[in-house]
């Protein structure tokens, strides 16, 4: 069951290799995936992430702990004595921080963040991704990525075809 | 950092939802030259018609460098994937009528249009087209360096009922009498900016 600590509700969050995480409820819901769990009354007990192990998981609950709006006990935003403009650049450098990770951690964010339903980290997670995809042919981004043509000849003929301007 | 040591990753086992938000902000030129394409589950989530919201045609390499058939054919199948969900297109020099038709037809969602230096377009062809189906989403319509006339735009504002906002850049067949007219025809249009230089802004 969820704990009570200075008035705000805690959510126990597990990963496969068996770490606990308790955090905010408010943390944990920046993930729309643990949101829906937690309106829906499934989260009881621990919620138990799948295919997300202790340590990425850590890492997604830093973003979250980072990101969360900070309210107050009556719900009102309590940042209004810092300036938005001075707050979103103060969160602008930790991100930069944050994503300075290498690519197989940034793969596993990415996931991450894509099942859990976090629109900003996955956006910040895709974004190394998105420049080196940006204005390069087929062929490079294969290569860039590591990516295997998988398509049966039959296919790749047919993607051709239809596709004749990626060829060219 | 440590780019060097970690195992290559799977790239194409990235979940079809990651993706397809990477392919949304990557945009519809870059997805059809060539992510699109890597390989199987990339095509699938280049497929979904999330993807192709907005299709933005303007600023990549590829719409200066491709010839102007093949990019109306990228435009098209990127109209095709949107699968009606289209809401935004974006196009430069290469949008003809018969492209303009193709959108409105298969696009009831539309809310933006911006067209620039594209000639010859909103002719009779498509003044019919609209009048038979109006455009009931489109609040946003910007033309920059269109050839229409007074009579063509009347047209079109005519069959957009709940347009917002209207901007015209170097619409020189529209001069500032029919920027008086427009006005008084078309109060509903809350933000009306027509512009024949970077010197002077009418608004």
């Amino acid at each position: 069951m969820a704990t009570r600590e200075a008035g705000k509700k805690m959510i126990m969050l597990k990963s496969p290799d068996g770490m606990e995480f308790e955090v905010e409820e408010a943390v944990a819901m920046e993930s729309q995936t643990i949101r829906k769990m937690i309106e829906d009354d499934c989260a009881d007990t621990a919620i138990l992430i799948p295919n997300i192990n202790s340590k990425i998981l850590s890492r997604v609950i830093e973003y979250c702990n980072k990101h969360v709006p900070t309210t107050g006990a009556t719900g009102a935003a309590a940042s209004d004595t810092v300036a938005p403009a001075a707050l979103a650049e103060d969160l602008k450098i930790w991100d930069a921080e944050f994503i300075k990770v290498n690519r197989a951690t940034r793969f596993n964010l990415i996931q991450a963040a894509s099942y859990l339903n976090i629109k900003g980290l996955l956006d910040l997670t895709s974004q190394t991704t998105i420049d080196t995809i940006s204005d390069n042919s087929l062929e490079e981004i294969r290569s860039f990525l590591s990516t295997k043509n998988d398509y049966l000849p039959e296919e790749e003929q047919t993607i051709r075809r239809e596709n004749q301007w990626a060829f060219q | 950092m440590d780019d060097a040591a970690p195992p290559a990753r799977d790239w194409s086992s990235l979940p079809l939802d990651a993706l397809s938000s990477i392919f949304v902000r990557l945009g519809a030129v870059n997805v059809l030259m060539g992510a699109g394409l890597v390989c199987r589950s990339w095509l699938e989530a280049a497929n979904f018609p999330d993807v192709w919201r907005s299709v933005d045609m303007d600023k990549d390499e590829a719409v200066f460098l491709k010839a102007d058939a093949v990019l109306r054919k990228m435009a098209k199948v990127a109209v095709d994937r949107s699968d009606g969900q289209l809401r935004v297109f974006v196009g430069r020099m290469f949008v003809t009528d018969d492209l303009i038709k193709y959108i409105m037809e298969r696009s009831p969602l539309l809310t933006t249009l911006r067209l620039v230096s594209c000639f010859g377009v909103f002719s009779k062809q498509v003044a019919s087209v609209i009048k038979e189906s109006p455009l009931l989403e489109l609040r946003s319509l910007e033309l920059e360096n269109i050839d229409l006339t007074m009579r063509e735009l009347t047209a079109v504002l005519e069959s957009c009922p709940n347009l917002e906002v209207l901007g015209l850049r170097y619409c020189f067949l529209i001069n500032s009498n029919d920027e008086r007219t427009l006005r008084a025809k078309f109060t509903r249009i809350k933000t009306m900016t027509l512009k024949w230089d970077d010197e002077c802004c009418i608004d």
